[in-house]
């Protein structure tokens, strides 16, 4: 029983892969709907790409004010020790 | 098959908008039998070419999602994405919509193929055969079949569209061939007489 399930299976197979077959002879994509694909597939791609370029953006200006705030905060207790009064300054030593 | 693979890899590598177009027309070719065969057993024929054309670019645009690496999942992945069209535009479960009769359409496939691989002539009238008996199984059986061995559906995505357990499907699809078979040896009794 498994032979003749195994056989007739192949036989359906074999019929199905004819008429993909005739599928690709029959029904080719006509350069109309060709163009309207190729269209379809660069206004996504220029879709995802501006998205993507959005992102980068978006990231670069966040580690840009990251960096800047750092950068600020390690600043801060120079600036602070540089502009206090003299006076203070001499009696902290 | 192996080429269609290395367009999806080019495809997700494009470099300007045009390559990607390219590409993705290139893939276009290759699977739009597979789609029109899935369209056009379930749609009304006036309806065929406007969703293929739309199943196919809605494949095109979402390219870049698929992240499967082979072929059968390449397979699966744009059928699915078909179908989805396809029921959206018929709003009814594939396998329960009213189909036309596709008998002479299948046929003149199966003529067709021979164009590119050539067949002798008791091996066409044995493949018609078969068609012809698979096609009077009645609805159900011919839709399983249809599905699971012409369009390249898994018995898990039939069973989806179902509502259905994968081993019902499989199971139902057994039983349809084992039918065809009983009739096909009981047709080959009959034209050998009962000399045989």
């Amino acid at each position: 029983m498994p032979d003749q399930d195994a056989e007739i299976s192949a036989r359906v197979e074999k019929l199905a892969e004819r008429i993909r077959l005739g599928a690709e002879v029959e029904h080719p994509l006509t350069p109309k709907q060709l163009e309207a694909v190729r269209h379809a597939a660069r206004q996504q791609w220029m879709l995802e790409h501006a998205k993507v370029v959005e992102r980068d953006q978006a990231q670069g200006t966040q580690q840009a004010q990251q960096k800047a705030q750092d950068l600020q905060a390690e600043k801060k207790p120079e600036q602070q020790r540089q502009e206090r009064p003299p006076q203070e300054r001499d009696r902290g030593r | 098959m192996d080429d269609l693979l290395q367009l999806i890899r080019m495809h997700r590598q494009a470099r300007t908008a045009d390559e990607a177009g390219e590409i993705a027309g290139a893939i276009a070719e290759r699977i739009a039998p597979s789609i029109h065969l899935l369209v056009k057993g379930r749609c009304p024929r006036h309806l065929v070419e406007d969703v293929c054309q739309e199943a196919i670019v809605a494949v095109a645009k979402s390219l870049s999602s698929f992240e499967g690496e082979s072929a059968s999942q390449f397979r699966s992945w744009y059928l699915r994405i078909a179908s989805r069209r396809l029921a959206d535009q018929l709003r009814k479960p594939l396998t329960q919509r009213e189909t036309p009769s596709d008998m002479e359409e299948l046929n003149r496939l199966l003529e067709a193929s021979t164009q590119r691989q050539p067949a002798r002539p008791d091996e066409l009238a044995q493949l018609t055969e078969l068609l012809r008996v698979l096609v009077e199984l009645g609805d159900r059986c011919w839709q399983y079949i249809r599905m699971r061995f012409l369009e390249g559906f898994k018995y898990s995505e039939i069973a989806e569209d179902e509502g259905l357990n994968p081993d019902a499907i499989r199971m139902q699809v057994e039983r349809c061939l084992d039918r065809a078979r009983c009739i096909l040896i009981a047709d080959e009794r009959t034209y050998a007489g009962p000399g045989r």
